[in-house]
């Protein structure tokens, strides 16, 4: 698999201040950059679209910082 | 020439057929400059996000369709395109209870370029200017 390829990833989280923190510190702490970054909020739920390098390593991390 | 700022417009309507339709539609008709569209449906309805260029004549003409329709403030800012400037940004915010509506990026070189609409606009612009950045409401196409 090709770590370096960049994938989107679109995250349903609640709409409140903090959520997108999660996800910046880990990937601040995974030294990735996006090259994407968009956020919605419909109502209650927020959306976070972004592409990222490395692809695959993504979704453990995500999991462990408790990114819904 | 003068050119209108650009807002953030939510709309929202039932799920119903037809309805998407009629506001894209108007959009064409008017010949709104849209950008950045994202549709979501909750429940029974319909809600959408887009930037355009600040135009009463549009929401005013939205809601006699029956268009819940909603202008957000929005400004921007650029930032060195590095994970650190984002999480500063995003810490910053979280720390002093900002919740981010909504946010925009574009790479652009060395910098990201960053369009966001917040729950406390002013509080957030004074807080990413003692970050050293430089947000400024002034939006144009």
């Amino acid at each position: 698999m090709n770590h370096d390829k960049p994938a989107r990833y679109n995250l349903l989280v609640k709409n409140r201040p903090g959520e997108l923190l999660k996800l910046t510190k880990f990937l601040s702490d995974a030294e990735m950059d996006v090259s994407a970054l968009r956020i919605a909020n419909f109502g209650a739920s927020a959306s976070i679209e972004f592409v990222a390098p490395r692809a695959c390593v993504l979704p453990a991390g995500f999991r462990k910082n408790r990114i819904e | 020439m003068h050119r209108p700022m650009i807002t953030q417009y939510n709309v929202e309507f039932p799920n119903k057929p037809g309805m998407h339709a009629k506001l894209t539609r108007l959009l064409i008709s008017r010949r709104i400059d849209f950008k950045s569209m994202v549709t979501a449906r909750v429940g029974d309805k319909t809600m959408i996000q887009f930037l355009a260029p600040k135009n009463d004549a549009l929401r005013d003409q939205l809601k006699e369709m029956g268009i819940s329709v909603r202008e957000e403030l929005i400004f921007q800012l650029d930032m060195p395109h590095r994970h650190r400037e984002l999480h500063k940004l995003a810490k910053t915010l979280a720390e002093k209870g900002i919740n981010i509506l909504s946010l925009y990026s574009v790479v652009e070189g060395d910098n990201m370029r960053i369009v966001l609409a917040v729950d406390q606009p002013a509080n957030a612009v004074a807080l990413i200017e003692r970050l050293g950045y430089n947000p400024d409401y002034a939006i144009y196409d």
